[in-house]
C-alpha cells in the first residue's frame, strides 16, 4: 500500500520529533504503569503483614488502634489484658496457637517485644511465609534477644553483643542498664513491623520490672541477674494476642465470645478486614498518586495533539497534494488519526518493556529499600484497562488535528498559499 | 457512455461562484467549452481567477449558479466525495512546483493517484504493469531510468516537473490540467519540457489545459483564450450575507 509506506516515511522525515513524542508517551505509560503496579504491591504488602493468623485479642477499644500497635507497633495500648484471661482464652477448644505480645519497653526508639518462641514459628506475613532467622536463633536464655533486621543493621549490632532496654516507648527514658541482654538471633528481613522490634521472652519483660513500681525505680532495691534466673515470675499482663484458630469456620463465634468475655473487657478483630479497613485510610494517598500519573498522561496525549497539529502548516502542501490526486477530506483525516495511533501504540509498547526492565532491576531495591515487593507478571487486567485507556486517549489525540487537517484541506482545496 | 464519448471535455454555462472567504466578489463565466483532444492554453496574469477556475474544473470547488459539466458528467450531480473520486479518475494535475511528497520514491510518486482511481489503476495494469508504465514514462520524458528509487526530494525542479508529469498522465486520464508547470524552469528547458509532454498528451490523446501568463507559448496550441474574455470577476453591490 503506497498510502501507507508514504505515512511512514512521512514520519521518518520528521523523526525527531516524533521520537520524543513517543518517549514523552512511554514515559507517561511508565510512571502510570509504575503507579499502579507499586499501588497494588504496596496494597499485598501491606495486606502481608500479618497471614494465617485469624484473630487478634486485647483491651477493649477500636478494632484500628488494636490492630495498630499489636501488629503496626505504633501508638500505645490503653489497657493490658490480665494473664487469667489470655489462659482463659487460649485455652479454648478452638484455639490452635497462640502469640501473646507484651509491649512497653524501647531500645533506641525501637519497641521491644515480650512474646514467646510461638512468634518465631506461627507468626506468618506474604502469603504464609514464616519468620527466618539470619543469624542465631530464637531466646533461650532469661536475658536473650532477638533483633529485627532493621534493629540490627542500623545501630550495627550483631550476634552476642550486649544491648540494654529502655522503660517506656522514649529513647530517652530511664534506662534497664543494670540488666543487659545478649543478642541471641537476629532475624532476616520481611518487610514488616517485626524488622524494627526487638523480641525477648515475656519472662525477661517481667524480670526486669521486678525492681520498679509505677513506671520508675524502686530506691535501693537491686535483683541480681542470677537470682531473676531462678524466680519463677508468671507474666501478670499482656498487651494483645495474635491468635490462629484449627478452622476459619469458627471465626466469627470466636471473635463473639471474646467481645463478651465476662471478667474483663475484650476486643476481638479480624487482621484481614481491619487492614482492609485501615487501608481504605491510608489508601487516600495511593490514589492521589495515580492521579498525578493520570495527569501525565493527559500530558502527554496533549503534547501528541499539539505535536501534530504543529506539522499541519508545513503538510499543507502535502495535503493539497493528496487532494488533487483524488484523496477525501476523510481520507486525510484518516492519516493523521492513524498516526497519532501509531505513535501512542510504539510509546506503550516501549513504555511497557522499560517498565518492566526497570522494575527486574529495581525489584529487590524496593523490597529491600520499603518492604514493597513488586511480582513481576504478565499486566493485569487493571494495566491492560489502563493502557487502552491510554490508546483511546491517542486516538482523541488526533481528532483535533484530523479535524483541522479536514477543515484545511476542504479550503485550501489544491492551492496553498505559501 | 456514447454520449459521453461525444460530450466535450470542459463545458461550463452560466457559472457563478463567491469566494467564501472574499464574499463580496463574485467570478462569472457566461459560457465556456473545451472539446476533446484540444491543447488550450488560457492566458491571464496571476490573481486573474486562475486556480479558482482550475478548482471548479476538477470539482475541489463547486459553483453557486450555473453548471460545470466535465465529460458530459455534471459535477453537481456528484456528492463531495464522488467529485473526488471522479477527479481521481479523470483528471492528471500538474502544478507551478512543489508537486511531489518529497520523502516518498519517485515511482511511489508517480503510482500514488492510482490509489485513488481503480479505473486508471486497472488501465495501467493492463499496459504493463504498474512499475513498468511508470518506468516507461518517466523514461519517455527523459528522465534516466534508474530514478525511480531515489527520493523525490534529492531531485532538480526540472527533473520534478517531469515526475510531476507523468504522474499526470498515468493510468492515461482524459484531461491533463497544467497550471504554469514550466514558470520554474528557465528558457532551454521549458521548451524540452513542453515538448515532452505534448509527445505523451498525443500519446495517450488527452485533452490538454494549461494555464499561464506567458503569452510565447501560444505557439504550441490548438487555441489560445485570454481570460479577460471568458471570465469576469465583479465586486458584488450590496452584499448582505
Amino acid at each position: 500500500m503506497i498510502i501507507a509506506r508514504l505515512a511512514l516515511q512521512s514520519l521518518r522525515n520528521r523523526w525527531i520529533t516524533v521520537l520524543l513524542t513517543i518517549l514523552a508517551i512511554s514515559v507517561s505509560v511508565m510512571l502510570l504503569l509504575g503507579v499502579e503496579k507499586v499501588r497494588s504491591g504496596a496494597r499485598d504488602s501491606f495486606a502481608g503483614t500479618v497471614s494465617g493468623a485469624d484473630v487478634i485479642i486485647g483491651a477493649r477499644s477500636g478494632g484500628m488502634q488494636l490492630l495498630l500497635y499489636s501488629v503496626f507497633r505504633i501508638g500505645n495500648a490503653t489497657n493490658n489484658v490480665t494473664w487469667r484471661s489470655y489462659e482463659d482464652i487460649v485455652s479454648r477448644k478452638e484455639v490452635a496457637w497462640a502469640i501473646p505480645l507484651s509491649l512497653g519497653d524501647s531500645h533506641r526508639g525501637y519497641r521491644v517485644i515480650g512474646t514467646t518462641t510461638d512468634y518465631f514459628e506461627h507468626l506468618k506475613y506474604r502469603r504464609g511465609q514464616t519468620l527466618k532467622f539470619a543469624a542465631g536463633g530464637p531466646f533461650d536464655d532469661l536475658f536473650d534477644v532477638v533483633l529485627g533486621s532493621e534493629v540490627a543493621s542500623r545501630l550495627g549490632y550483631s550476634l552476642g553483643d550486649q544491648i540494654t532496654l529502655a522503660h517506656g516507648a522514649g529513647s530517652i527514658g530511664s534506662q534497664h542498664d543494670d540488666l543487659p541482654f545478649r543478642v541471641s538471633g537476629i532475624l532476616a528481613r520481611t518487610g514488616t513491623p517485626a524488622d524494627k522490634s526487638l523480641h525477648v521472652s515475656l519472662k525477661a519483660i517481667e524480670a526486669i520490672h521486678v525492681d520498679w513500681r509505677s513506671g520508675s525505680r524502686i530506691p535501693g532495691q537491686v535483683t541480681s541477674a542470677d537470682r531473676l534466673r531462678q524466680m519463677s515470675l508468671p507474666p501478670s499482663a499482656i498487651t494483645a494476642a495474635i491468635i490462629g484458630l484449627k478452622s476459619r469456620l469458627q471465626v466469627i463465634s470466636f471473635q463473639r465470645a471474646v467481645n463478651e468475655y465476662r471478667a474483663e473487657p475484650l476486643s476481638a478483630v479480624l487482621p484481614g478486614l481491619a487492614l482492609q479497613e485501615m487501608w481504605a485510610l491510608v489508601g487516600t494517598a495511593e490514589t492521589a498518586l495515580l492521579g498525578v500519573s493520570v495527569m501525565v498522561v493527559v500530558t502527554s496525549m496533549l503534547g501528541l495533539s499539539a505535536m501534530i497539529l504543529s506539522t499541519l502548516n508545513e503538510r499543507r502542501r502535502e495535503i493539497a497534494i493528496l487532494r488533487s490526486l483524488g484523496a477525501r477530506p476523510r481520507t486525510i483525516a484518516a492519516l493523521l488519526v492513524g498516526e497519532a495511533t501509531l505513535l501512542t501504540l510504539a510509546g506503550i509498547a516501549i513504555g511497557t518493556a522499560a517498565l518492566y526492565a526497570v522494575l527486574m532491576v529495581a525489584r529487590p531495591l524496593i523490597d529491600r529499600q520499603f518492604g514493597i515487593d513488586i511480582v513481576i507478571q504478565l499486566p493485569s487486567t487493571t494495566d491492560a484497562m489502563l493502557l487502552l485507556a491510554i490508546l483511546v486517549g491517542g486516538i482523541l489525540a488526533g481528532l483535533l488535528p484530523a479535524y483541522n487537517a479536514y477543515r484545511t484541506s476542504l479550503a485550501d482545496g489544491m492551492m496553498v498559499r505559501t | 457512455m456514447e454520449a459521453h464519448a461525444l460530450a466535450d471535455a470542459v463545458n461550463l454555462r452560466g457559472v457563478e461562484y463567491r469566494w467564501n472567504t472574499r464574499n463580496s466578489f463574485t467570478l462569472s463565466i457566461g459560457a465556456f467549452q473545451v472539446p476533446r483532444g484540444e491543447r488550450l492554453l488560457l492566458l491571464g496574469p496571476s490573481g486573474s481567477g486562475k486556480s479558482t477556475l482550475l478548482s471548479l474544473l476538477t470539482g475541489i470547488a463547486s459553483v453557486q449558479a450555473g453548471s460545470v459539466e466535465i465529460l458530459g458528467q455534471p459535477l453537481n450531480e456528484l456528492h463531495g466525495s464522488g467529485r473526488d473520486r471522479f477527479r481521481a479518475e479523470h483528471f492528471g494535475i500538474i502544478f507551478q512546483m512543489f508537486n511531489l511528497l518529497p520523502y516518498g520514491a519517485v515511482i511511489d510518486n508517480v503510482l500514488l493517484p492510482l490509489n485513488f482511481a481503480p479505473a486508471r489503476r486497472a488501465r495501467t495494469v493492463a499496459a504493463g504493469g504498474l512499475e513498468s508504465e511508470a518506468r516507461r514514462l518517466l523514461t519517455s520524458l527523459g528522465l534516466p531510468g534508474d530514478i525511480g528509487r531515489q527520493k523525490a526530494a534529492t531531485l532538480s525542479v526540472g527533473q520534478q516537473q517531469r515526475v510531476a508529469a507523468a504522474r499526470a498522465l498515468i493510468g492515461s486520464p482524459e484531461i491533463i490540467v497544467a497550471d504554469e508547470p514550466t514558470s520554474a524552469l528557465d528558457d532551454n528547458r521549458q521548451q524540452d519540457f513542453l515538448d515532452l509532454l505534448f509527445d505523451q498528451v498525443d500519446a495517450s490523446g488527452a485533452t490538454l489545459i494549461m494555464v499561464s501568463h506567458d503569452r510565447r507559448l501560444a505557439q504550441h496550441f490548438t487555441r489560445v483564450v485570454e481570460f479577460a474574455d471568458i471570465l469576469t470577476v465583479s465586486k458584488t453591490e450590496g452584499s448582505n450575507r
